[in-house]
């Protein structure tokens, strides 16, 4: 009788079993900091849906679309993938991403509004969002003190960002900042519409825009911001502040932990301030999204899990680890955001939160929007280095956009 | 039957890897470049189109000038590494050290090397700074961000990586000559450098035509040092092939017309290496 009751467990044991779905969930650069925090979401939510297994990896932000493309491609696709909004946008015109707005509504009211709309294509949402950051003035005030400036006092403006610059150039031989030029940004911020209300038409060659351009190109001749600006990107200017050789840049509070960790001297001479906003009233808000690409096998259990990473409980824990805004509402109402103690991370959130009335999408939200960030890109390098003059080269790259605009998609 | 069943077993597991990993794609490649495919949209059959808009398309025109430009600076300077060989060919006291220090950039890695060279080509990085303290220069010389000096910058770095391993195929040529022709030239009263020319260097023409081989095919598909240090700009300065095509593959999703972007680089490497054996392979110690 044992005996077959022992036969019978073993037969009818592993079909007993639950089938294991494993989700394959992607993200951008948070490995090795923030390991602790997102194996401990994935501890939690395996124990809460047992049957599901997450199986995590980390690439960095100028891989992962590429590695996206190969594993869709190859038939392997991830389920949950960590995209801004610009590269969202990208995929979902090729319909390679679940539109969410259709077939998982009942997540929609956890977000802002905004935030929810802007991985919106056509009729469709394309992202959840998750988390999001304005940027603020992060700031050497061992250099500014060096230059005879009020090392408690940030600019606030950009002609004050000017004038801090020139007077640290002049005083310490150092470079007072160093800019990721993002035009597109610039003009959203500017409240200078990119096109018509048909888009597609640029409207972006405005004097406004011809002025700015042509600030960039006057800063870079007088050698007031290094010739690199334009190619470094982000990580190239966090690398010299962090260096100690340039007194500010404009970048997301978050990156202070990489200062913290890095280089812990500048972190102690580090302070924050408000980011120098334009006359428009608008921030540029980078937007981090998950999205699930259409070739991915398990739809529901990825929008489960997505809307688990994104949801109040979680955004407002990660919040807490590193300075970002959360994307849902009930979390960006905790007092958290409000209160800062002695941190220069505290005061960052604080004035992060602070500017998020502000924020609009700085990404492009635009059909063809590579080739678009491409023609307006080479514009800004020919007039940045003194081979065209700002308007020209605003005029041509409006004419080449006007050609692409014109194609379907 | 049995030595060939031996052979043909031990030949498996490299052809199979080839298969999936060399052929396959080089078939899909050939596909491809007559299709519009962008991996996440159905494929959409354009017969030559994609050849006829890269004749037309200013960008790939000026990236395949500026590949033309690498194949015809960088291999001829390349076999200067020839010159070092006959160096580092002497018997002399600490000579593999030499030898050593001159293949070190052959083992590291092209990133490695690139971002190496990055900051020292910075407006504010060493290079600058020596030469400033030496007042060859009284402002930084932009090497990476002005139009005019990124190419020639980035081909240093090229030739830097690529001269220890060419030294070393010369080196094993010049071991190879054998040394009573020398000698006999030498007692007939040829001077040292007519030994030189007229012996040793005919006598390498084999490896001259293996390395000019490889240099060209290096050049015109030459892609991590630009993509690390330069992206391809300032304003499309450092702009070649095989970066536009990454770009056009990767950043715009257009893989039909990169591939057939690549098949033009394909046919380059093909002529320019034909006229190469038809100019060199002639005389010379025959190893092909």
């Amino acid at each position: 009788m044992l005996v077959a009751c022992a036969v019978l467990l073993a037969l009818t044991g592993p079909l007993s079993e639950a089938k294991t779905t494993t989700l394959e969930f992607w993200t951008i650069s948070l490995r090795p900091m923030f390991d602790d925090y997102i194996n401990g979401l994935i501890r939690e939510y395996e124990k809460a849906n047992p049957g599901i297994r997450i199986e995590w990896k980390d690439f960095p932000i100028t891989v992962i679309t590429q590695k996206l493309t190969a594993a869709i491609a190859g038939g392997v696709a991830p389920d949950v993938v960590n995209l801004n909004t610009g590269m969202a946008l990208s995929l979902a015109e090729r319909r390679a991403l679940v539109n969410i707005g259709k077939e998982f509504p009942q997540y929609q009211d956890t977000y802002f509004e905004g935030l929810w709309n802007s991985a919106r294509l056509n009729d469709g949402v394309y992202a959840f969002p998750w988390y999001v950051v304005t940027h603020v003035v992060i700031y050497n005030k061992d250099i500014f003190a060096r230059a005879g400036l009020d090392p408690n006092k940030p600019p606030s403006t950009w002609e004050e960002v000017e004038a801090y610059a020139r007077q640290i150039k002049a005083k310490t031989g150092l470079y007072g900042w160093m800019p990721f030029i993002n035009f597109v940004t610039d003009l959203i911020e500017m409240r200078v519409a990119l096109t018509d209300e048909t888009r597609k038409r640029a409207t972006f060659n405005t004097p406004e825009a011809v002025a700015r351009l042509q600030w960039y190109r006057t800063l870079m001749e007088d050698d007031i911001i290094p010739r690199e600006s334009l190619q470094a990107g982000y990580a190239g200017a966090l690398d010299r502040y962090m260096a100690g050789k340039v007194g500010m840049i404009v970048t997301g509070p978050q990156f202070l932990s990489r200062v913290k960790a890095n280089a812990p001297d500048i972190y102690k001479v580090t302070g924050v301030g408000p980011y120098p906003m334009f006359k428009g009233g608008a921030i540029a808000a980078p937007l981090m999204n998950l999205t699930i690409p259409g070739a991915s096998k398990n739809w529901a259990e990825a929008a489960k899990f997505a809307a688990y990473v994104t949801g109040d409980e979680a955004q407002l824990a990660f919040c807490k680890i590193v300075t970002i805004l959360p994307s849902t509402k009930k979390a960006a109402a905790d007092p958290f955001f409000t209160q800062t103690d002695d941190t220069v991370e505290s005061v960052a959130r604080m004035y992060a939160a602070r500017q998020m009335q502000y924020a609009v999408e700085g990404d492009l939200t635009l059909p063809h929007s590579a080739d678009l960030a491409g023609k307006l890109g080479a514009a800004v390098e020919a007039v940045v280095y003194g081979e065209k003059g700002a308007k020209e080269a605003l005029d041509q790259a409006a004419a080449e956009w006007n050609k692409i605009l014109a194609k379907e998609r | 039957m049995r030595r060939y069943l031996i052979a043909y077993t031990f030949l498996t597991p490299a052809l199979a890897l080839l298969m999936v990993f060399t052929f396959y794609p080089i078939v899909m490649g050939l596909v491809m470049m007559f299709y519009d495919y962008t991996f996440l949209e159905p494929m959409r059959f354009v017969g030559l189109g994609n050849f006829e808009r890269a004749f037309h398309d200013p960008d790939f025109l000026i990236s395949l000038l500026h590949s033309i430009q690498y194949v015809i600076v960088v291999p001829p300077i390349q076999i200067l590494s020839i010159l070092v060989a006959i160096l580092v060919n002497r018997r002399l006291f600490g000579i593999s050290f030499f030898r050593t220090t001159y293949y070190v950039p052959v083992v590291t890695s092209m990133v490695a090397v690139a971002i190496t060279w990055k900051w020292l080509y910075d407006s504010h990085g060493l290079l600058n700074y020596i030469l400033q303290a030496l007042h060859l220069v009284d402002k930084p010389v932009y090497w990476l961000t002005s139009k005019e000096l990124a190419m020639p910058s980035v081909m240093m770095v090229t030739l830097w990586k690529g001269i220890g391993w060419y030294m070393l195929i010369y080196l094993a040529g010049l071991q190879s000559v054998p040394a009573e022709l020398e000698e006999a030239a030498a007692i007939d009263g040829a001077s040292r450098w007519q030994v030189f020319s007229k012996v040793t260097v005919p006598l390498l023409r084999p490896y001259v035509l293996f390395c000019t081989f490889m240099s060209i095919l290096g050049a015109l598909q030459v892609f991590e040092e630009i993509y690390v240090m330069t992206g391809g700009g300032p304003m499309k300065a450092t702009l070649t092939v095989s970066v536009y095509q990454f770009y056009k593959a990767f950043g715009d999703y257009d893989f039909g017309y990169a591939a057939a972007v690549g098949m033009v680089v394909a046919l380059l490497v093909a002529i320019f290496n034909l006229g190469m054996f038809r100019t060199l392979a002639k005389g010379g110690l025959r190893y092909y």
